[in-house]
């Protein structure tokens, strides 16, 4: 039994931006004919709350299920359990259309995400077209608009994206998504698979595009030192759950949970004489297939106790935070049972 | 005095493609001594990996090598057969690649993978290159390591991969490492060990790492030395502590200026960008490969092309006809912003 955590207490009445309320996923695995099918959670039991103009970083591990979560937040993906509401309204009753009016995504590899026999032009219009609520001849003026909003040249709008570099790509991609206006988008590893003097580039721009066009972005990325630049809130995921969620001044200063610490202990900062970090993590990795009883992460923490082999520990919640870890109980545990 | 592993001079490496002729590593020079770790740092498409690639000798077919020296523990290599070659890699020096899963072969166990090295170059009887994998499996931190000689790479995390990969390059006691991105495909906490490793193996065997990323992080923390690589020439090499401190060539300051580093850079603060493209390495190009997005370029950098100069002080190295003026600026400036 696991236990569902209330999304963190919104500081204005308004309802949350997105919110998936104790929210899993579920994959059966087959293992060949004779065997029975085994279930993989990728996503157990989750509960988060994203708020307007906020932008919350979800980090971890890969095979985490961070990208599971995204996709179940943008609607591509139902969630086995659980529900997600966009401004207050169930994801499963809103149609697609709308969805995709409120909720865009950007995805980490811009060689893959545009379809290559289509012009720049018409990729960047193609959510105009599905939308279906401007007059088509007004279309190209909007996407050159939206072009050189994200920095791109007006005269590629005819151009292929093979004759275009990574960097530009990636604009295109964020172009596409934000020719509806959208209020969120959900930023997959957007700059991972790029050069750093590039990855630059397209952080400056979405941290542009942010303050002008007052968008909510939900980042999902490894790079911890992006995070840090880019977050107002991070997250952390360890195998399915949420395990730790916080102001990302306070996260960076003193992380909660000890999969936290092991994380930001493991950032290389451009910084000579410092050497490399030994990781507090043993070789052990984690398998979502057969995750371990009690705290998912105690074969590899180095402070765990005895407890945490045998008992899940329950979400402790502080002041716009909240930890999943034996370390942060409080004396006596309030029944939080949901 | 330090006794130098591997001297390479003047390399270059030229790969015909449609479009003509790709000069895509053009006089590239650098040694690495014993117990010393060079990083060779650059952006896609610089000519590290090609550079690492000509050094073993396993650039594609099409490829053309040239060089005036490349020199393993005082032998040259550049003139040797195929089938010498052959005996020297994986022997004397040995390579780490970024992928794990896609360098080691599926269909052979564990420890098949490992004793091939040794019972290949040594010809050892196979009882001892077990003994010899089994001792490597455990330094790498793969335990029970006898057991798991019997298991295949699918059976193993990418971690745990990697790690296979370095036992598998010190089967022979090698000279020289060379790992192009041994840890990009990994996560963050497994990248900090798998480094951590690998440094301490290399100092504790006493070889020479070469070690091939686009990590900025992971250069500062691990390099001896750092040679920058642009547009498939070196743009800038030096100690670490130096070129971090104060990097000489225009490219190397705008690139450091590019990443977030937390408690350095102010959260949503615009990072440095450089602006443009680099520039195609087919056909000749003339001038410095950087001034059509350099910052500092003045009119000379596009007629002349510029050598690698040794600065003031010695020991380091850069490709920039204004790397003094540059510096001079770069010192007023911050002594300006400090009073």
């Amino acid at each position: 039994m696991r236990f569902a955590l209330p999304a963190l207490p919104q500081p204005t009445g308004e309802p949350a931006l997105l919110e998936a309320r104790d929210v899993s996923r579920v994959f059966p695995l087959g293992q060949g004919m004779l065997r029975a099918k085994r279930a993989l959670r990728a996503v157990d039991g989750v509960s988060v709350a994203v708020r307007s103009g906020e932008v919350l970083a979800l980090m971890g591990e890969s095979g985490c299920g961070k990208t599971t979560l995204a996709r179940m937040l943008l609607g591509l993906l139902p969630p086995s359990t659980g529900e997600i509401r966009i401004t207050g309204r169930l994801v499963g009753l809103l149609p697609r259309r709308q969805i995709a009016a409120l909720i865009q995504p950007v995805f980490q590899d811009p060689y893959a995400s545009l379809n290559p026999r289509k012009s720049i032009g018409s990729i960047i219009a193609l959510p105009l077209r599905v939308q279906g609520k401007s007059r088509p001849d007004t279309w190209r003026g909007k996407v050159e608009d939206m072009m050189e909003r994200v920095g791109l040249a007006r005269s590629l709008y005819d151009n292929y994206p093979s004759q275009l570099s990574g960097g530009q790509r990636q604009r295109v991609a964020i172009a596409r998504a934000l020719i509806n206006h959208p209020r969120m988008v959900i930023c997959d590893e957007p700059t991972s698979a790029l050069d750093v003097s590039v990855q630059s580039q397209i952080l400056n721009l979405l941290q542009d595009l942010r303050r002008d066009l007052g968008l909510t972005y939900l980042l999902i990325s490894h790079n911890l030192a992006v995070v840090e630049h880019m977050a107002t809130r991070v997250a952390v995921m360890y195998l399915g759950r949420i395990v730790e969620e916080a102001e990302t001044e306070s996260f960076f200063r003193a992380p909660l949970h000890p999969y936290s610490a092991a994380l930001l202990g493991s950032v290389l900062t451009p910084e000579p004489g410092l050497g490399v970090p030994a990781g507090e993590l043993g070789a052990a990795f984690a398998d979502p297939l057969n995750p371990p009883a009690g705290c998912r992460f105690h074969p590899r923490c180095g402070r765990a106790l005895a407890r945490c082999a045998r008992v899940a520990p329950l979400p402790v919640v502080a002041a716009g935070s909240f930890v999943e870890c034996h370390l942060h109980d409080r004396q006596q545990t309030p029944a939080q049972q949901g | 005095m330090n006794e130098r592993v591997l001297t390479v001079e003047d390399l270059a490496v030229e790969l015909p493609v449609p479009a003509g002729l790709l000069r895509a590593v053009q006089g590239v020079s650098f040694h690495v001594d014993r117990g010393e770790t060079l990083c060779i740092v650059g952006e896609s498409g610089c000519g590290k990996t090609l550079t690492a690639l000509a050094v073993m000798n396993l650039l594609p077919a099409r490829a053309k090598r040239a060089a005036r020296r490349i020199e393993l523990e005082g032998r040259e290599l550049s003139d040797l057969s195929e089938r010498a070659m052959a005996n020297v890699r994986g022997n004397r020096m040995a390579m780490i690649f970024q992928e794990p899963m896609t360098s080691l072969n599926p269909a052979y166990t564990i420890g098949n993978q490992l004793e091939e090295a040794l019972l290949r170059h040594r010809r050892k009887p196979r009882r001892a290159a077990r003994e010899r994998a089994v001792y490597l499996l455990d330094r790498v931190g793969i335990r029970p390591a006898a057991s798991r000689l019997m298991q295949y790479p699918h059976q193993l995390s990418g971690g745990l991969r990697q790690r296979v990969m370095i036992a598998m390059a010190l089967m022979c006691s090698p000279a020289l490492i060379l790992a192009d991105e041994p840890t990009t495909a990994l996560d963050v906490t497994i990248q900090a060990q798998i480094l951590h490793l690998l440094a301490e193996l290399q100092r504790e065997f006493a070889m020479g790492l070469v070690l091939i990323t686009h990590d900025l992080g992971i250069v500062a923390r691990i390099a001896t030395r750092v040679v920058a690589m642009y547009a498939g020439q070196v743009a800038e090499a030096g100690t670490a502590a130096a070129v971090f401190a104060a990097p000489a060539h225009p490219y190397t300051r705008c690139l450091l200026a590019c990443i977030p580093v937390p408690g350095r850079t102010r959260r949503g603060d615009h990072l440095g960008t450089i602006p443009g493209l680099v520039p195609s390495l087919v056909g000749e190009v003339r001038g410095c490969h950087f001034a059509a997005r350099c910052p500092h370029v003045a009119e000379v950098c596009r007629r002349v092309d510029v050598p690698l100069q040794e600065t003031i002080g010695g020991k380091r190295w850069v490709r920039c006809v204004r790397h003094a003026e540059i510096a001079q600026s770069a010192r007023q400036w911050s002594s300006e912003a400090a009073s």
